[in-house]
């Protein structure tokens, strides 16, 4: 494994303001589940979740007939792209169908005059059209892929407030075309309020064996000749190290009984990782492919925000704008979510780093740290249960 | 001994950070404003809770903008805390100050006058200046830097802290007037005329302080040339209260009283 240098040319490519919108008409998304039953009609868009972790995206809704359901879909990979063995689909069986979620845009009349003064607060809970409903409400990153547009990234994983706001990483798969160029188009596709302060393109040199990805101080690394872990055990004891060995389709997720044991102080489920360190090296280079399982999201959205109704404004506008109040939520979130990694010495484990979780609103990443070995050369990954790749 | 050792580690560590565009790929940021007697603060919120204190991480710098550039002047470190919890001890027991308040609150002349150095109790962000590279003729762990509006200005530091009321009349001819004038709206809570005085009282400093600036360059501002100053604050107040209407004035009082 390569300890990798690396040289950054950096080149600046836009800074943008997008200036605040106001709306006059709050329009909003209504999520439902679809019941698994023959004879089901949905006009509207579906998302159906498979077994295996991919999406299928319905723009314009499904039918179920026996145990079939029909449509004009759109499949997407773990990592939220669209698969490349055939990504337009017009039957899956119903048997692959973990669940599904049919959306559908309304007004409310109610909610307009609301929403109307929120929005002129700058606020960015404004509209969220349908399409960001299905993967998120952030500004997204698509590369231009033969003509066909490519979702790259969403940006604004650590921005739930101006105060703990932070750079933001991604790798990108496009390549430069002959010339050199390489063309982005970065989106506001649910006509939100949002403010860029900065966006850039890192560059990285590094040999050909190698890739790169951002590291869990969101810095770029190169790393090569990767190697699986020689055995990963749940906290149930299952060992997991053929689910962890391939980047495949093949999905670590907690098991049931963990789940079910989560409680307020103890809702981690972690992985012990057991490497063969290759003789002479002295530190180690983890890397994650990760999917957010989106508890964050669920938390900001559906537990902090939804609740507290109109009032949620203020809390984005000004509690998470008080120092006191953000270093309370941050310290609470930091000790309980992401991905912390204890290193296994003198038969006890000590933490040696934590990837901080993927903010709120992080879909998809690849993760890389540094790690000092020890000599029995074990590791721990630990974070709340929930579903991971 | 000690806070001199501590200095030249933080000097040593982020010697890399003096080009700012390498402080923005580490992952910092600007939070807040352009303050006459600090800069601007860049915050790298991963290292802010990190949960540790290490002098080669600070996750503050501060930069000001000098001769046209963008320049490390100082770092700060600053502390996520919970209610409880106390910062470490550093050399020399340098006393840390707290901030709880929104960023704007804590910004402002009147939280700073009033409420800065807040309760260690509660939650809140406990937080030292350390002017690494611009020494602070106050002391190198004092707030304020009041050395950097005469640098700012194009003067040499003073070799002696020349005070709050000489930095704030020097920063004025080096962008500080638009931070007094934000400052003093906002605690007056003037609209209109009152806005308009505000204005001109502010503008009428900031030529004298040119004035001043202009006669001084290229000699070192001596203590008699110092004393000149402050009568240039007294004169706008004394022409903030001839103009002002009773409500403003009554309000910009705990500021004139600084």
């Amino acid at each position: 494994m390569r300890i990798p240098l690396f040289i950054v040319r950096r080149a600046l490519l836009a800074t943008a303001i997008i200036a605040a919108a106001t709306a006059c008409i709050f329009r909003g998304v209504k999520v439902a589940p679809v019941a698994h039953t023959s004879g089901t009609t949905v006009l509207s868009a579906v998302k159906v979740h498979l077994q295996d972790g991919e999406t299928v995206v319905f723009a314009h809704g499904i039918r179920i007939d026996g145990d079939t359901v029909h449509g004009a879909g759109r499949r997407y990979g773990l990592t939220d792209s669209l698969v490349s063995n055939g990504s337009d689909i017009a039957a899956i069986p119903l048997d692959s169908v973990a669940a599904m979620e049919s959306f559908t845009n309304y007004v409310s009349g109610t909610e307009t005059a609301i929403m109307t003064t929120l929005a002129v607060g700058g606020t960015v809970l404004g509209t969220v059209a349908l399409f960001k409903a299905l993967f998120g409400s952030c500004p997204t990153i698509y590369s231009d892929s033969a003509g066909v547009p490519a979702l790259e990234a969403e940006g604004f994983s650590y921005s739930i407030s101006p105060l703990i706001e932070r750079r933001d990483v991604h790798r990108l798969r496009a390549q430069p075309d002959r010339a050199g160029t390489l063309s982005l188009d970065v989106r506001n596709e649910a006509l939100e309020t949002h403010y860029i302060n900065q966006l850039e393109l890192l560059g990285v040199t590094h040999a050909q064996d190698e890739f790169v990805l951002p590291d869990a101080e969101e810095r770029p690394l190169a790393v090569g000749a990767i190697v699986p872990v020689a055995r990963a055990v749940d906290r149930a004891g299952h060992d997991v190290t053929s689910v962890l060995a391939e980047n495949d389709s093949l999905v670590f997720r907690s098991d049931p009984k963990t789940v079910a044991g989560v409680t307020a102080t103890d809702f981690d489920d972690w992985i012990d990782l057991s490497i063969l360190v290759p003789p002479g090296r002295d530190s180690v280079v983890l890397v994650f492919r990760l999917r957010n399982s989106l508890l964050n999201t669920v938390l900001l959205y559906d537990e902090m925000l939804r609740p507290q109704g109109a009032r949620a404004v203020d809390f984005e506008g000004r509690d998470l704008n008080t120092i006191a109040d953000m270093v309370t939520l941050g310290r609470w979130y930091g000790s309980r979510m992401g991905l912390h990694v204890p290193v296994r010495q003198g038969g006890e484990w000590h933490e040696a780093v934590d990837v901080p979780d993927a903010g709120p609103n992080r879909q998809t990443r690849a993760r890389a740290n540094r790690e000092p070995l020890r000599h029995d050369g074990r590791l721990r990954k630990r974070a709340p249960a929930g579903r991971r790749a | 001994m000690a806070a001199a050792r501590f200095v030249a580690r933080v000097r040593a560590a982020t010697a890399r950070c003096r080009e700012r565009d390498r402080a923005v790929l580490d992952g910092y940021r600007p939070i807040g404003g352009d303050f006459p007697g600090m800069g601007e603060h860049w915050i790298d919120v991963r290292t802010l809770f990190s949960g540790t204190f290490t002098p080669e991480q600070p996750p503050i710098l501060e930069y000001a903008t000098i001769d046209g550039r963008p320049a490390l002047i100082g770092v700060a470190y600053a502390l996520p805390l919970l209610p409880g919890e106390m910062p470490p001890a550093l050399p020399g027991n340098v006393a840390w100050h707290s901030h709880i308040g929104t960023v704007e609150d804590e910004s402002d002349l009147l939280s700073q006058a009033m409420e800065s150095h807040g309760s260690m109790r509660g939650a809140r962000l406990a937080m030292i200046h350390v002017w690494a590279w611009l020494p602070n003729p106050a002391g190198t762990f004092d707030a304020d830097n009041w050395a950097l509006p005469f640098v700012r200005a194009g003067l040499a530091p003073p070799a002696t802290d020349p005070g709050s009321v000489a930095g704030r009349v020097v920063s004025l001819a080096s962008g500080g007037d638009a931070f007094y004038e934000r400052a003093f709206l906002s605690v007056a809570g003037a609209t209109g005329s009152d806005s308009v005085a505000v204005h001109r009282a502010l503008a009428t400093a900031r030529i004298s302080a040119a004035a001043w600036v202009a006669r001084n360059r290229g000699a070192d501002a001596d203590h008699q040339a110092l004393e000149e100053l402050p009568r240039v604050w007294a004169v706008m107040w004394e022409t903030l209260d001839a103009s002002l209407g009773s409500g403003a004035r009554t309000r910009l009082l705990p500021l004139r009283n600084r």
